[in-house]
């Protein structure tokens, strides 16, 4: 970001770019980069907890938070596995003032590209946690990117990319820490999969009625003629009832 | 701290890629971004021209009824364009969308009739596939071209589109290339643009000795069945997008047609770890 210096730390934060995927120097799994795991120029790997490039004086999150952060990592793997059938998933988490906590859980899948067309779904479920003795308070700001391109001899190119984001807020017991897992882990599946109902509906039903609306598929003579048909038909039920 | 021209050059990028009937948006939301207006006004305004003339603006002009297109085939010098159904040209302000300082023009008489005979035809095939389509048809130099731009804007429900055909026909060699271009911008709680783009090339079975009616007729025959070969294509490719594409990238539901228990994973994976404090 080249623009305003210092406008970049936000633009950063609050603008949606594809998820970067980085192989961890230690265990050789994938990983996904994002701010929440990056300090400096160098991004912390879920899997070692350590950064690369090294760095000194990094930022880690606490003891506690990153037994958290493992369960979370090894949930979402398979969480991941069952919905997304491959891909690359991470968890981070970091502390907030006043005992909250906050995390964010990545997603990333490339289609295999069948078939001519080539797909990508990233995922970015953002979450905040404040904890009151047995009782958690949990917000979440999920975004999906999803990226759909297609070249064919009769299509040409066709390009169908973008992104929706919606936001969601829940109550939980907290017996014991794990089972902040499992809430955030339902009300992320939950809206999950109202987000992909919500795309295909947006993406391949509204964009695919307008393009239909520009032109239309019939002669727009023969339409008026049918509705004045109708119209005629219509209006004479009507009289004969009367 | 990026320099003047690397300022430019991200604005006008910006600027370039506006969504249909979004410019003026798209325009503030960059003042904002890059500041100083001085700079912008002068350095942005060779994007504006660029972005009206890609995307067939169109344009009111007073003297002349409905909207004249604004193109790249009827640019005569910088800032005057001509509208060839009166054959008249005029002077566009880029940045406000007006036009003034009407002209007549010296017209390319060998094709002239030609011309008026596809205008006459490409004007009934708009009206019958493009609701609230403009077009203009063009002749010079032994080539005759037709642009046909039709938007629907519905910022108030989150969406606008632009659908684009420029198609042109060598006279001499009976040649037909056409390019169609569709663009649709949802931004309801998202952002989501479709941008396609096809182009083709074929020969017309009627040559320059028909009259000019024939010509004309076959021509649209030929523009309409590419077109309409085009818009199923892209219906195919969504159809195709969706069940399969999208479907290859997330299930609705886990093979177990079940969603996950998180209890269940949570006691296989960790154990007693984070329960023993």
């Amino acid at each position: 970001m080249t623009l305003l210096p210092e406008l970049s730390e936000d633009l950063l934060s609050s603008i949606d770019q594809p998820l970067k995927v980085q192989t961890c120097d230690k265990t050789g799994k994938e990983y996904l980069l994002c701010d929440y795991n990056r300090d400096s120029n160098s991004y912390r790997s879920p899997w070692s907890n350590e950064f690369s490039p090294p760095l000194a004086d990094a930022t880690y999150p606490s003891a506690k938070l990153r037994k958290l952060e493992i369960a979370a990592n090894d949930a979402f793997d398979t969480y991941r596995e069952l919905y997304f059938e491959g891909g690359v998933s991470s968890a981070y988490f970091w502390d907030l003032d006043d005992g909250a906590f906050a995390g964010v859980i990545l997603i990333k899948k490339i289609g295999d590209g069948k078939g001519r067309s080539k797909g990508a779904w990233d995922s970015i479920h953002i979450f905040e946690v404040q904890e009151k003795a047995r009782n958690a308070h949990y917000q979440l700001t999920s975004t999906v990117m999803l990226y759909m391109l297609s070249s064919k001899n009769e299509l040409g190119d066709m390009n169908l990319s973008g992104s929706m984001t919606r936001q969601a807020e829940m109550d939980g017991i907290v017996d014991d820490p794990s089972m902040h897992i499992a809430n955030i882990g339902r009300m992320i599946e939950d809206m999950e999969t109202k987000m992909r109902h919500l795309l295909k509906d947006v993406y391949f039903g509204k964009t695919k009625d307008t393009v239909n609306d520009l032109r239309s598929i019939e002669s727009l003579a023969k339409v008026r003629k049918q509705q004045e048909l109708q119209r005629e038909i219509a209006s004479k039920l009507q009289a004969r009832q009367q | 701290m990026a320099t003047r021209e690397e300022k430019i050059k991200i604005a006008s990028k910006f600027l370039k890629a506006a969504p249909p009937g979004e410019i003026n948006d798209v325009f503030n939301d960059v003042r904002t971004l890059v500041g100083d207006d001085e700079l912008l006004d002068g350095g942005i305004l060779t994007a504006l021209e660029e972005y009206n003339i890609e995307e067939l603006a169109t344009v009111e002009v007073p003297g002349i009824e409905g909207k004249v297109i604004v193109s790249k085939h009827g640019l005569i010098e910088r800032n005057r364009f001509l509208n060839p159904k009166t054959n008249q040209t005029f002077m566009l302000d880029h940045l406000r969308q007006t036009a003034s300082d009407l002209e007549s023009h010296t017209v390319d008489e060998e094709v002239e009739e030609l011309r008026k005979a596809i205008e006459n035809d490409t004007e009934a095939y708009v009206a019958d596939r493009y609701a609230e389509g403009v077009s203009a048809v063009y002749g010079s130099k032994g080539v005759v071209t037709i642009a046909i731009v039709h938007n629907k804007y519905s910022p108030s429900n989150y969406w606008n589109g632009r659908w684009r055909s420029v198609w042109t026909l060598d006279v001499a060699t009976n040649e037909v290339k056409g390019a169609m271009k569709c663009k649709v911008h949802y931004y309801e709680d998202g952002n989501v643009q479709l941008e396609t783009a096809k182009e083709l090339e074929n020969k017309l079975t009627k040559d320059a000795s028909e009259p000019h009616k024939v010509i004309a007729k076959a021509l649209l025959d030929f523009i309409g069945a590419a077109e309409s070969k085009y818009q199923q294509a892209l219906n195919e490719s969504y159809h195709d997008l969706a069940e399969s594409t999208f479907n290859g990238l997330r299930r609705a539901l886990p093979y177990t047609r079940t969603k996950l228990d998180w209890n269940k994973i949570l006691t296989y994976r960790i154990g007693a770890e984070l329960a023993a404090k």
